[in-house]
């Protein structure tokens, strides 16, 4: 390539010692020879090349002019000298370098994505105490719905600004988008309220689900997606809480009676007679000892 | 009278040389009409340029982005009425580049008919001519060394469908088609000289086929696809200069380059690049210091390392010289500038060279040293060499691209990478005040005969109006051409640094 030939320690020697002079003098300076050491310098340009004229290209782009070709090679200008560069070296095309991949992300991002998905399953615990009253079901379906296309449309409003590199654009779709996207959703929910006479908890609830969606959506295509963990964390958090305490309040009022007693029991006291488990064991206790 | 200027992402969207060349020749043409229709990426491109009153349309032709509307996918290839001739397109391009053009001149003007039609874009993009390119590479396979693939294929018919896309928007109406430059900003033009027999012109600033096989070489293709591509490029620009009744390069140099790709030398008119001589009036003495000046932007191409090694080999004999380079690198080719300052140093020169870095008046680098040096490795027509010589200033240059034949006999011409070659030149110029005003003097009165925007506004307005005349055209260069014969009695060899200085001779 042509940065390489501009460090060639050949062609800066000759200039040290006088630019083409010494083959300006002589016209017959061996021509062949100088062509094959040219060919070497130029050996990926020419095992590359599609056209002579590519080469011939190169060469100019290196400096070389049709009066220092007739000095230097003996040949009447660049395009001749191209020419037999051509034809000496045989095509052994470089393959290019391998494109990077446009699709590729870290493997955290997809992880985090799966785990976005779910956590929402678990807040609905948390909000159990205001899930009553008639028309639940529906109402949340609704709601679920609605705010779900809306969001995949909006998606894709943002993603087609986003492919044109266009922020500043993108920003502003989402936003208008994600307005109006709740407009939809409040309109929804107060239709929810009239058909279905659903609770005015379940109905706020309702909308808040779809606003999570809506703000997801938003989120995700500009690839803020930590701020949904920050989001989801008190209804996560609140739901655990409850299920560990109903838990310690479990075992605390002797209640809990799972099949981990038994296998205990069966495990390590195999042979204590006349022990009866409740339930069928879950494998013979015989063989393992 | 109506002209119209076909062009590829240049003005009036982007900024650089072609653009100032197309602005100065409407600006200064302001008794025609100028209709433009501008290739542009996606048309989503802000229009750059405040138009002059005299253009009375913008076209633009967006090559990407979705495709021309009317194009399903249900067209027929083959031959015959209404087909698509995709498979003739690719067996011609198969062929070696200087066999059936002919063939390669019908097919893209039946591609034309079919653009028209609305059915080119969706034949190209299809399955099935992904297919009958897979079918033509088995058949003949080129090299051993790089089996196409079917992606290939996929890839190079979406260039081509791609490329095409002017063949399906209506043509241009106007007494006389220019195009600013050859290839597919070249479409345009030829539509609208098959649909209406409009006169057409081809101007090329540089050689379009060879900036696209500079660049072919970083781009990301495999081979087969750039050898398919770059044939479609070549014989596309066969056919512009082919159909052209006239060509009009910026240069002589680009002209070697039209010569080889098919071009009728008849046919071939030089009109130079020219500044306007107003903005570079002739300057009033020169610095006291020997300096010399050097502007343009800093990239390893300009060489200014050479420039570098012959400054220190300058100092060794004028201990009192200075150099001043004005001029910055582009964005994200600061490492360049870095390595030049760090060059200096090793050099020992630093203190007597200056980095200057943007000026505001061009003309302020050029009176800044008694002579001007240019040291690129590549040029077309440097613009810095023709405002330099219209300002008065004695040049030296590199014997690269169109160098030789701006500066003329004008200034000293040195092989390029040659520091002591280039220091030889330069000690010349420096050690000789008589020898600078005598060649500043001649290279001004050189600049403002050949080179100026109204020389060149004049031979336009000539040409445009035999063009829209429909009268024969006097072609060639009549007698013109500045005296730039190599081999002249004027090549002189300083050591072994080889000069041309016709004044110092003469």
């Amino acid at each position: 390539m042509s940065a390489e030939s501009l460090r060639d320690p050949r062609l800066l020697a000759q200039q040290a010692a006088g630019g083409a002079g010494p083959l300006l003098t002589e016209g017959r300076s061996e021509p062949a020879d100088s062509v094959a050491a040219l060919c070497a310098d130029f050996s990926e340009v020419c095992a590359s090349a599609v056209d002579p004229l590519e080469i011939a290209s190169a060469l100019e782009f290196d400096g070389l002019s049709d009066q220092a070709v007739a000095d230097r090679y003996g040949l009447p200008d660049v395009f001749a000298l191209a020419q037999e560069m051509f034809q000496r070296v045989p095509r052994q095309p470089a393959e290019p370098e391998p494109l990077s991949d446009p699709w590729h992300t870290s493997r955290l991002r997809p992880a985090l994505h799966g785990l976005l998905y779910g956590l929402p399953a678990i807040c609905f615990p948390a909000a159990a105490g205001l899930l009553g009253g008639p028309g639940v079901l529906p109402t949340l379906v609704a709601a679920l719905l609605v705010a779900w296309g809306l969001s995949q449309g909006l998606a894709y409003l943002g993603y087609r600004r986003l492919g044109m590199a266009d922020t500043g654009q993108t920003r502003r779709v989402l936003r208008a988008g994600l307005v109006a996207g709740l407009a939809v959703v409040a309109a929804a929910m107060a239709a929810a309220a009239m058909l279905l006479h659903a609770r005015a908890d379940v109905v706020i609830f309702g909308a808040g689900e779809g606003a999570y969606m809506l703000g997801a959506c938003v989120l995700m295509v500009l690839g803020a997606d930590r701020w949904l963990l920050v989001a989801l964390a008190p209804g996560v958090l609140g739901s655990a809480a409850g299920r560990i305490q109903d838990e310690i309040r479990a075992v605390l009022a002797g209640e809990f009676r799972g099949p981990i007693d038994q296998v205990t029991h069966l495990r390590f006291d195999p042979d204590v007679e006349g022990f009866a488990p409740r339930g069928l064991p879950l494998w013979n206790t015989h063989k393992i000892a | 009278m109506q002209i119209a200027l076909t062009e590829e992402g240049t003005y009036p969207h982007h900024f650089g040389g072609v653009s100032v060349w197309c602005d100065q020749l409407i600006r200064g043409m302001p008794d025609y009409d100028f209709r433009l229709v501008a290739l542009v990426a996606t048309g989503s491109e802000p229009v750059r340029w405040k138009l002059p009153g005299n253009v009375t349309s913008l076209v633009t032709v967006p090559l990407w982005g979705p495709p021309p509307p009317g194009s399903g996918p249900r067209a027929r290839l083959g031959r015959g009425r209404g087909a698509v001739p995709v498979g003739d397109l690719i067996d011609v391009l198969l062929e070696p580049p200087d066999q059936q053009q002919d063939r390669f001149a019908s097919v893209l003007r039946e591609m034309f008919g079919c653009g028209q039609a609305g059915t080119l874009s969706g034949a190209l993009a299809s399955e099935s001519a992904v297919q009958v390119l897979s079918d033509a590479w088995r058949d003949r396979p080129e090299s051993a060394h790089s089996v196409p693939t079917l992606h290939d294929a996929v890839t190079v018919m979406q260039m081509i469908e791609h490329a095409l896309r002017p063949l399906s928007h209506p043509p241009v109406r106007a007494d006389v088609v220019h195009a600013v430059t050859n290839g597919l900003g070249a479409l345009p033009a030829l539509t609208a000289k098959w649909q209406y027999g409009t006169p057409m012109l081809v101007t090329e600033h540089g050689i379009y086929m060879r900036e696209q096989f500079l660049h072919s070489r970083s781009a990301p293709y495999r081979w087969p696809v750039r050898r398919l591509f770059l044939r479609f490029l070549r014989r596309l620009c066969a056919l512009g200069y082919h159909e052209a009744q006239m060509i009009t390069p910026g240069n002589v140099y680009n002209k070697r380059w039209e010569e080889q790709l098919g071009a009728d030398l008849s046919k071939v008119r030089t009109v130079y690049n020219g500044v306007d001589p107003a903005d570079f009036p002739a300057l009033a003495g020169e610095p006291d210091v020997p300096t010399i000046s050097w502007a343009g932007r800093v990239d390893p191409v300009k060489d200014l390392d050479t420039l570098l090694r012959a400054f220190a080999l300058v100092r060794e004999q004028i201990p009192a010289a200075r150099l001043r380079i004005f001029g910055s690198p582009p964005a994200g080719g600061e490492a360049y500038l870095e390595h030049l300052q760090l060059l200096a140093d090793e050099l020992g020169i630093s203190a007597s060279t200056s980095f200057e870095g943007r000026v505001d008046k061009i003309r302020d680098a050029y009176a800044a040293g008694q002579v001007v040096v240019l040291c690129s490795i590549t040029e077309g027509f440097p613009y810095t060499l023709i405002e330099a010589m219209t300002c008065g200033r004695p040049c030296v240059g590199t014997d690269v691209g169109g160098v030789t034949e701006a500066i003329g006999d004008t200034g000293l011409a040195v092989p390029p990478r040659s520091p002591a070659g280039l220091a030889e030149a330069c000690l010349t110029l420096l050690g000789d005040a008589g020898l600078r005003q005598k060649l500043g003097a001649a290279a001004r009165l050189r600049a403002l005969e050949y080179f100026t925007v109204d020389r060149a506004i004049s031979a336009f307005d000539e040409i445009y109006t035999f063009l829209g005349s429909g009268r024969p055209l006097l072609t060639a260069d009549p007698g013109q051409t500045p005296a730039i014969a190599p081999g002249a009695g004027w090549r002189h060899r300083f050591g072994g640094a080889q000069l041309m200085a016709l004044g110092a001779a003469g």
